[in-house]
C-alpha cells in the first residue's frame, strides 16, 4: 500500500506537489491531471527519487527514498523515452533484471518471458536507437515488471501504443490488479483511464482535487450543464425536435445552419434520447461530440463545484 | 553479486570500440612521437626521449581520459534522463558509485598502459624498458586519484566535464612547477614521484613541461600512500553524497 501524508514538494520557489494526502490500495488507481499538474513529481516521490519537502510518503510502511527494500517490491515505468541507445532491448531488460537481484539464468528466462509478453521477442536484438515510440514503450513496460513487483507505477504508459497494444496492456493491468497488485497509472486523458479503472486521484496544479470513484465524480460533473455539439443537414428542424426534450437547457443554431450547440442536464439520458430520435425518426445526424468530455472541463466543473 | 554486475556492465560499456577508438589512435601517435622524438629534441639517450614523451603525452591524456570517463558515470545518466531506471532498482546507491568507479578507472588505466607501452615500443623498438612497469603502476594510481576527484566534482556540480578539463590542463600544468610545498596539491606531482623519473634526465625545461621538476620532493612511497588515501576518502564522500542527495533529470529541477 502507498500512503501520502500531507506530502508537499517544492522546486525552489515552484511547488510541484501541494499537501497531498491519499492512500493507494491494491487494484488499479488512475493518477489524472493535465501536463504540469504534478503527476510525475508525485510518482518520483513514491518511487524514492525525490524526498518530500514536507509530509511523508510511505510504501509498505517504509520511506522510499534510496531504500532498496522498497524497490524490491516496486516496478517503475517512466514517462520519458530515453534509454542506453546503444543497448539492444534484450540487453536492457536483462540488465534491469540483474539489477533487481535475479541470477543470470533467472534474468535471462524472465527477460524472454517479458519480451514475449510485450510482443518484442523478434525485435529485441536490435539497437534501441532504431526503436519506434511504441517499441520503446513496450521495453519500458517489460523492465518495470521483470522482477514481479507488488506495486507498479506507470507514468503515461499508453503514450505511443497502438489500439491493439493499449487493449493488451489494459487487459494485463486488469489481470495483475486481480492478483492483488497495486497499480498506479498516470494519464492526462480522461477517456483512457475511464476504460481502466473507476478509482482515481485527480491532480491539478499540484493539489489533489478529487479522489475516489470516477463514477461519483462523473455524477458531480453531470449536475452541471453539459455542452453538446451536433452536426446535421437540417439543423433547424432537429433543433425544434430536441427543444422538446426535458434535459435541454439551451439551444443555439450556428450561422451555417448545419450545427447545433446545446447545453443539457443529465447527459447520459440526453444521449439516449438523441440516439432514439436519430434512429426511430430518421433524423440525418452527421456527427456529435461534447467539448466537455475532456480533462480541462472536469477540472473546471470540480473547481466550480 | 550486484557490485559485480554493475562493474561488469560498466567495464563492458567503457571498452566499446566507439569509445576506445580515439584513445587508441592517440596511443599510436605517442608511439610514433617516441620513435621520432630525438629528431626534434637534442636528447642524449633513448631514456630521456621516453621520459619526455611519457611526461608530456601519457600523463597529460590520463586526466583527460579520466575526466571523460568518470564524469559520465552519473552525469551522463542525469543528462540522458536514464538515472530513474537505476535509482528505482533494489541496489544500494553506493554500489553504483563504487562499481562504476573501479570499472572506469580500470578502463582509463588500460588506456594509459597502452599509451605507455606504445611510447616504450616507439622509443626503444623493443620491450626492454626497465621503467615501464613502474610507469604503468603510476598510471593506475593516477587514474584512481583523478577518478575519485572527478567523480566527486561530477556529483556536486552540473557540467562537471568543463571543470575537470580546466583542472587537468590548468591546475595540473602550473601547480607542479610552483614553489616548494605547493606542488603537493597536484596529483601529477605524486604520479611523477611514483614513476620516479629524475628531473635532470629529461632536462629542466622538459621537466617543467611534464610537471616533474619538483617530483623528487615527494618520495615514491609517500606519493603512493597519499594518492591511495586521497582516492579512498574522496570515493567514500562520493558514495555518501550519492546516497543522500537527489539525482533527477536536470531540466526537471531547473
Amino acid at each position: 500500500m502507498i500512503e501520502l501524508q500531507n506530502t508537499s514538494r517544492w522546486y525552489g520557489q515552484v511547488i510541484g506537489v501541494n499537501d497531498v494526502t491519499a492512500k493507494i490500495t491494491p487494484g488499479i488507481t488512475a493518477l489524472l491531471g493535465m501536463n504540469g499538474s504534478g503527476k510525475t513529481t508525485l510518482i518520483r516521490l513514491i518511487t524514492g527519487q525525490l524526498r518530500p519537502t514536507t509530509g511523508r510518503v510511505l510504501v509498505h510502511g517504509m520511506e522510499p527514498f534510496a531504500n532498496p527494500e522498497v524497490f524490491k517490491k516496486l516496478g517503475y515505468c517512466p514517462e520519458i523515452d530515453n534509454f542506453y541507445e546503444h543497448y539492444s532491448g534484450r540487453r536492457f531488460v536483462n540488465f534491469m533484471a540483474r539489477l533487481s537481484g535475479l541470477t543470470a539464468k533467472q534474468a535471462s528466462d524472465k527477460t524472454e518471458e517479458l519480451l514475449h509478453w510485450v510482443g518484442m521477442s523478434d525485435r529485441a536484438d536490435k539497437s534501441i536507437k532504431g526503436y519506434s515510440k511504441g517499441m520503446r514503450q513496450r521495453i519500458k513496460l517489460a523492465q518495470a515488471m521483470v522482477h514481479n513487483p507488488d506495486i507498479i507505477l506507470l507514468d503515461e504508459p499508453l503514450n505511443g501504443l497502438d489500439p491493439v497494444g493499449r487493449h493488451e496492456l489494459m487487459s494485463v493491468l486488469e489481470a495483475l490488479a486481480n492478483q492483488g497488485k497495486t497499480i498506479m497509472v498516470s494519464s492526462h486523458i480522461l477517456f483512457e483511464v475511464e476504460q481502466m479503472t473507476r478509482s482515481l486521484l485527480l491532480l491539478h496544479r499540484g493539489r489533489l482535487l478529487a479522489t475516489g470513484d470516477l463514477q461519483a465524480i462523473r455524477q458531480l460533473i453531470d449536475k452541471h450543464p453539459h455542452k453538446v455539439r451536433i452536426e446535421a443537414e437540417d439543423a433547424r428542424g432537429l433543433a425544434s425536435r430536441l427543444s422538446s426534450l426535458p434535459n435541454v437547457i439551451s439551444l443555439r443554431i450556428a450561422d451555417n445552419n448545419r450545427e447545433l450547440h446545446l447545453e443539457v442536464n443529465d447527459p447520459d439520458s440526453f444521449y439516449e434520447a438523441l440516439t432514439s430520435i436519430a434512429v426511430d425518426e430518421s433524423w440525418p445526424i452527421a456527427s456529435f461530440n461534447s467539448p466537455d468530455n475532456n480533462l480541462e472541463s472536469v477540472f473546471r466543473y470540480l473547481v466550480e463545484a | 553479486m550486484m557490485l559485480g554486475v554493475i562493474f561488469g556492465e560498466a567495464f563492458r560499456d567503457a571498452l566499446r570500440p566507439s569509445r576506445l577508438f580515439v584513445w587508441l589512435a592517440l596511443c599510436l601517435i605517442f608511439g610514433l612521437l617516441g620513435a621520432t622524438w630525438y629528431r626534434f629534441q637534442s636528447v642524449d639517450n633513448l631514456q630521456d626521449a621516453y621520459i619526455a614523451v611519457y611526461g608530456l603525452c601519457v600523463l597529460r591524456i590520463l586526466p583527460l581520459a579520466s575526466a571523460i570517463y568518470i564524469t559520465s558515470i552519473i552525469g551522463k545518466e542525469v543528462d540522458q534522463k536514464t538515472i530513474g531506471y537505476l535509482l528505482t532498482r533494489p541496489v544500494p546507491r553506493w554500489q553504483y558509485i563504487v562499481g562504476r568507479y573501479f570499472a572506469n578507472c580500470l578502463a582509463v588505466t588500460l588506456i594509459g598502459a597502452v599509451a605507455t607501452f606504445a611510447t616504450s615500443i616507439g622509443v626503444y623498438r623493443s620491450l626492454s624498458n626497465p621503467m615501464m612497469l613502474m610507469d604503468i603502476a603510476a598510471v593506475a594510481v593516477g587514474s584512481l586519484a583523478y577518478g575519485a576527484l572527478f567523480l566527486l566534482i561530477s556529483l556536486i556540480i552540473n557540467r562537471a566535464l568543463i571543470v575537470c578539463v580546466v583542472f587537468a590542463f590548468g591546475w595540473e600544468i602550473s601547480v607542479p612547477n610552483l614553489a616548494i610545498g605547493i606542488q603537493k596539491l597536484s596529483i601529477l606531482s605524486h604520479i611523477q614521484a611514483i614513476a620516479d623519473h629524475k628531473a635532470s634526465e629529461a632536462g629542466n625545461l622538459m621537466a617543467m613541461a611534464s610537471g616533474s621538476a619538483n617530483a623528487e620532493l615527494i618520495g615514491r612511497t609517500g606519493g603512493f600512500v597519499t594518492m591511495i588515501i586521497f582516492s579512498a576518502v574522496l570515493l567514500a564522500i562520493s558514495a555518501w553524497w550519492f546516497t543522500h542527495f537527489e539525482f533527477v533529470p536536470r531540466e526537471d529541477t531547473e
